[in-house]
Parts: C-alpha cells; structure tokens; sequence
C-alpha cells in the first residue's frame, strides 16, 4: 500500500494531524497537473512548509522533498489552534500552494510516567513484547 | 472528607470488524469467538446473576457499533458456535490424555464450564449477545452507550465530515440495535479534542469521557479535580478518568492481573502440544496460534514462560477476593482524602471490557466481588452510571477538557508515527473523494445501483478509518492483516466511486462487497456531504 498510488487527485492537498505537544504531522498530495509540472522541472524539488499559530506568527518553517508527502513539523509546545501552508518554489521565487486544515496543538500536562498508565492497548503492548 | 463515594466503571467492548464469509476458519475472527467465550458472555453472566439476586450491577457498557455489527452477523454466529463446539471436543480429548494430571483437572473442568456456558446462553438467544444485552438495559441493570462508527481516533480525521459521519452512524447504529437513543458516547481511544463537542451534541449525545490528565492545569475550573463529570458550554457533560485507581486494575506489572496466582495469558495449548495433535483446531492457515485452553498460572512473571506452574482456580478466586476487598478498601480511603461538601466525590475507572476475562482471566470475577462485597458489607460505596450521576448532579461546573487520548504517552503517537503515518495520506485521499462524491450526487437523481455503490463506498471509507489498523503495525502484532484490511477499504472506496461517477457499476464486484463488509446497513451516503449543503 505504501507504494501504491491509489489517488487522482484534482486538486493540491494539505492536511495537519496532531501527534504530541509540540508535534504535528503533515500529509499533502499534489494533483496530476502539478506533479507532471515539478517533475518537468518547472518547480524545484523540494516544498517548503510552514506552520502558523492562530496569531499568524510562524512556529515552523522547513524544506522537505516534495514526494515524501509527509512530515512531523515540530515547534514550541503550546496549545493552540495551528495550521499549516505548503509553498513550491518557481522561477519568480515561493508561491502558496494550499493551505491545512485548522488543528488543535495539546498543552503538555503532567509527566510521561503519569500519562502512560492509560489504555489496555498499551498493556497489551507491553505484556505482549 | 466523604463518608460516600459513588464508582463510575465503564467497560469498553470494541473489536475490529471482521468478517471473512469466503474462510470456513479465519485466524483473525479468533479474536471476535474468544472474547465472546471469555469476556463478553462472562460477564452477561454476571450482570444476570446479580441481578437475579437483587444486586444491580450499575455498569457501563460500551458497544462498539462493528462489535454489534458481529454479533448480529449470521455466518459469524454459525462461526462461532462451530468454535465452541471444538473448544469443547479438543477439551474431551485434553480429558483422555491428561486423567492422570490431578493438578490440570480443575482448570479442564472450569474451561468447559466456560464453553457450556456460552453455548446455553447463545442457543437461547438465536446465537445473539445483543437480546440479553438489551434486556439487561431495559431493566435497568447497566447503561450500554456506543463509540465512532468505526473505532476511529476522531482528532485524526482532518476532515470534519468524516467526524460528523463517524458520529452520526453511530448514534443511528446503536438506535437500530438498542431501540433506543444513546445518550453515552465512548470516545476511541479516550482521543479528545473541543471541537468534537458540536458534533456529539449533534448527534443527540448528553455525556462524554476524558482521560484525567485532560483537566491539568485548569485547576480553577476543575475545582472537584477527576472527582465530579463537567459540563461544556454547548452542553455536553464530560467523566474524567481517575488515572489512579484504574491503574491498579489494568497494570499487569503492578496492579492485580499480575499476581502469581492469575492464569497466565501467554501460555497457551495452542503453543505448548504437539502439531499434529492440535491441527484439526488451527484452522485452513495449520499454523500454531492461541487455543485459548491454558493451564498455567502467572508464578513468576520475571522468569521464562516455561518456568509456570499449574493453574488452580481454587487458589485463583481466594486471590480474587483478597484483590477485590483490597480494590475497595482503597477506594474507600480514596473517597475519604476528597473535600466535597455536599457532593459525593465520583471515581470513574474505564478499561477495554477484553481485559476482564479474555487477557485477565479472573477479572469478571473480581469485578462481581467487587459489587457484591459493596452490598453485603454494606460499605459506603455505590455503582452509578453517567445518567444517574447526572440526575443527581445535574448542573457540574462548566469546563472543556484539552487535547488527549489515554494512549502510550497520553496523546496520538501511537496512531501516528513512522511506522504507520503512510496510512493517512491515503486516508486523507479516499476521505476527502468520498466528501466530493457525497456532495456532487447528494442532489442528483441516482440509479439504484449508483445509490448502492455509493452506500457501500461510505462503509469502506468508515472502515478504512477504524483505529486498529494503525495500531496492530504499530505494536507488529497482525500488522500484515492490518495494512491489508487497511488497502482493501481504500481500494475498494476509490474504485466504488470511481464508477459512480462513470456510473459503470459492476454489480456482481458490488454485491461481493455488500455480503462482505455487511455493516450499517442503513447507511446513506450522504452523511459526508459538507454542513452547508446537507
């Protein structure tokens, strides 16, 4: 599956996932267009990405390769309300590509001996490695 | 200082749908028949025998809608009488080889007990757990809520359609199972995030859980602490987990499933006898896998599995009821260190209803002398569900939890992380087509077979989105089958609503699927169309 391209997509995609205080994953697509368009060299090949808080401050800013589709953008652990944008680089320099969804960053709370006391997934996980 | 306490104990029954019409034997629906035997009809048992004597149990019971969905399943139901039925042959013949092992008899005669037990009660309710389920309900005895549609982490979901479908499916769900409006709703995972609030309303929701480390630091509007269920502006009331007393009950290291005297999960027939012996029981793979027949106690659990004793049940209840009068002992001391003039302060303990009985094999047990230990002592403690709770307290102090699941680390890593973030993006993919789908025909005249391929889209797509998968390649337990069910529900949406836009159904493809993946057969695709247009 990893491998397998199951997706046509119409448009460029970007979608921001919480992982940890601090953390958040990014996932993006291109459409068809746009990947013929990077891979003619029209674009170079690596995205920028940035994540901003809701005060529009930047909390991240990083170049990943454009088909890695994916990224953990890490930054100050505060909650909030974040989002990411995905820029690619032209001839006339950055341009906007697409923009996340609205995602909530947790507070860090307590330590990590507190919280990892919590699911029978995790007993599972331990009894059973 | 309390002279009261009230327990909130909340068990979670949830397994992955499985369902493979095609196998006479699929390792996987092993996980569906050995929960039934050792969890889910044990404690039915429970539930009934206290409430023959008068005692109401006062538990609250989540069912997964996918879980609900194999309970009803017709060909699982024949799969599972067939398990049984084996169980109770490989115990026949355990008989024969082991009549002279004094020390294995008990534990020969306590696993057909539990087998026979599970028969009766399925033969007298047309193989369906979901019958005295519901009549337990009816009479009051416990409180049954439901969780997302699919087990999915809902703060992953990116999109908020697919939140609302994951909700609104469940709450129709359960309605259609229980002939009754839900109020509960058991979020996967504990997995909370303040927008979900709008959602849960939505769908006719009143109360909700939240992993205690939730309410850190807002200790000026958690004034009870995990003491007392809060309410959200929009209404939505929360129970906060008491982290502390749950966990002397799920640790397996130092809570009670660990003591020497319990059964040890991890020793198993299935491993310890000869190939040939076992093999007409491990099915069309042949391949050595639990048989769920173990005659071995924990001993020790810092030395090799090989190093068990024998399994006597006897000394395993007397452990039983020297854990459980220690359980509420503690919460009792528990209770009594809260300052809550005027409130009885509430301790919510939440576990996977699996852990009581299928990984700890004297749980439900535990769990009966707790309830009937509080009775006939008549210490100061009660059972409670949500809906009690409530109508006892029914304006709790206005709070929104933060951001959490009840998972390793307290957040989402182990649903996201480098072993298993490629799945997203295809979920992300197929998510955000189905929302295309459902809002480009939500208003078109649809041919029957296009209404049907888009239908079944929906449940691939609510499929593919159950948090198990993500899981099991996480911990590599079954992480194969996982990434397959996983590519088989992307595949499947993606191809489903590709042909209906070319409207070029292939209705043979379409009604293999259909018997297949069998669930929400209400499903109205729909439900994914954008707010502003449904």
């Amino acid at each position: 599956m990893e491998d397998k391209d199951i997706r046509i997509p119409h448009e460029n995609k970007l979608g921001l996932m919480p992982v940890r205080p601090g953390v958040f994953f990014a996932l993006w697509d291109f459409s068809n267009v746009r990947v013929s368009r990077i891979r003619e060299g029209e674009f170079s090949e690596n995205i920028k990405l940035r994540l901003y808080n809701e005060k529009q401050k930047i909390c991240f800013e990083g170049n990943f390769p454009w088909n890695s589709y994916g990224a953990y953008l890490e930054h100050e652990p505060r909650a909030g309300k974040y989002y990411a944008v995905l820029y690619v680089e032209g001839e006339d320099g950055w341009i906007t590509l697409s923009e996340s969804n609205m995602s909530l960053s947790p507070a860090l709370s307590g330590t990590v001996n507190e919280r990892s006391h919590a699911s029978l997934e995790f007993h599972k996980k331990k009894v059973g490695t | 200082m309390n002279s009261r306490a009230s327990l909130l104990f909340v068990l979670h029954a949830h397994l992955p749908f499985v369902n493979h019409p095609a196998s006479s034997s699929f390792l996987e629906e092993n996980w569906f028949f050995e929960a039934v035997a050792e969890t889910y009809v044990p404690l039915i048992r429970m539930f009934e025998r206290l409430a023959a004597d008068h005692i109401r149990p006062g538990i609250t019971l989540s069912v997964s809608p996918t879980l609900g969905a194999m309970f009803e399943n017709e060909e699982l139901k024949e799969k599972l009488f067939s398990y049984l039925e084996s169980r109770l042959e490989i115990l026949g013949k355990e008989k024969i080889r082991l009549k002279k092992e004094k020390k294995v008899l008990k534990a020969l005669a306590m696993y057909e007990r539990l087998y026979l037990d599970s028969l009766d009660l399925l033969h007298a309710n047309g193989g369906s757990l979901i019958i005295p389920l519901r009549a337990l309900q009816r009479a009051g005895q416990i409180e049954i809520i439901t969780t997302s549609a699919t087990h999915a982490v809902l703060p992953l979901l990116i999109r908020k359609e697919a939140v609302r479908a994951q909700v609104a499916v469940a709450a129709t769900d359960y309605e259609s199972r229980f002939g009754i409006k839900p109020k509960g709703f058991w979020l996967p995972e504990c997995a909370y995030e303040p927008s979900l609030n709008a959602y849960l309303r939505m769908a006719g929701f009143k109360y909700s859980f939240a992993e205690s480390h939730s309410i850190d630091g807002m200790s000026d509007k958690a004034v009870f602490g995990v003491f007392s269920s809060y309410r959200s502006p929009n209404g939505m009331n929360f129970f906060i987990r008491d982290s502390f007393s749950s966990a002397e009950v799920w640790s397996a290291r130092n809570g009670y499933p660990g003591n020497p005297a319990y059964r040890e999960f991890y020793r198993d027939l299935g491993f310890d006898a000869d190939l040939d012996y076992i093999r007409p029981y491990l099915g069309e793979g042949g391949t050595r896998h639990p048989l769920g027949i173990k005659y071995y106690r924990i001993t020790d659990s810092s030395k090799d599995l090989s190093g068990r004793d024998y399994y006597d049940p006897d000394k395993a209840m007397a452990q039983v009821e020297k854990d459980a009068a220690d359980y509420v002992r503690r919460r009792i001391e528990q209770a009594a260190a809260v300052s809550m003039p005027g409130r009885e302060p509430l301790i919510v303990n939440c576990y996977d209803a699996e852990l009581f009985g299928h990984w700890w094999f004297e749980g439900p047990a535990f769990l009966e002398n707790v309830i009937r230990r509080i009775r006939k002592e008549r210490l100061p403690l009660r059972f409670v569900t949500p809906s009690e709770y409530q109508a006892a307290y029914p304006q709790p102090p206005e709070l929104v939890p933060g951001v959490s699941s009840w998972g390793e680390k307290g957040y989402f890593e182990p649903w996201v992380n480098p072993s298993n973030d490629w799945i997203y993006r295809n979920l992300f993919s197929v998510t955000d087509k189905m929302i295309d789908a459902a809002n480009f025909f939500k208003t078109r005249h649809l041919m029957p077979l296009q209404r049907r391929a888009l239908n079944q889209a929906a449940r691939e797509v609510l499929l593919a989105q159950s948090s198990d998968w993500a899981f099991l390649i996480y911990i590599g337990s079954h992480a194969a089958y996982a990434k397959r069910r996983f590519a088989e529900h992307v595949n499947s949406a993606a191809e489903l609503l590709e042909k209906s836009i070319q409207n070029n159904i292939n209705e043979q493809e379409l009604l293999k699927l259909e018997l297949k993946n069998n669930i929400f057969p209400n499903m109205d695709f729909r439900l994914f169309s954008s707010p502003a247009r449904y």
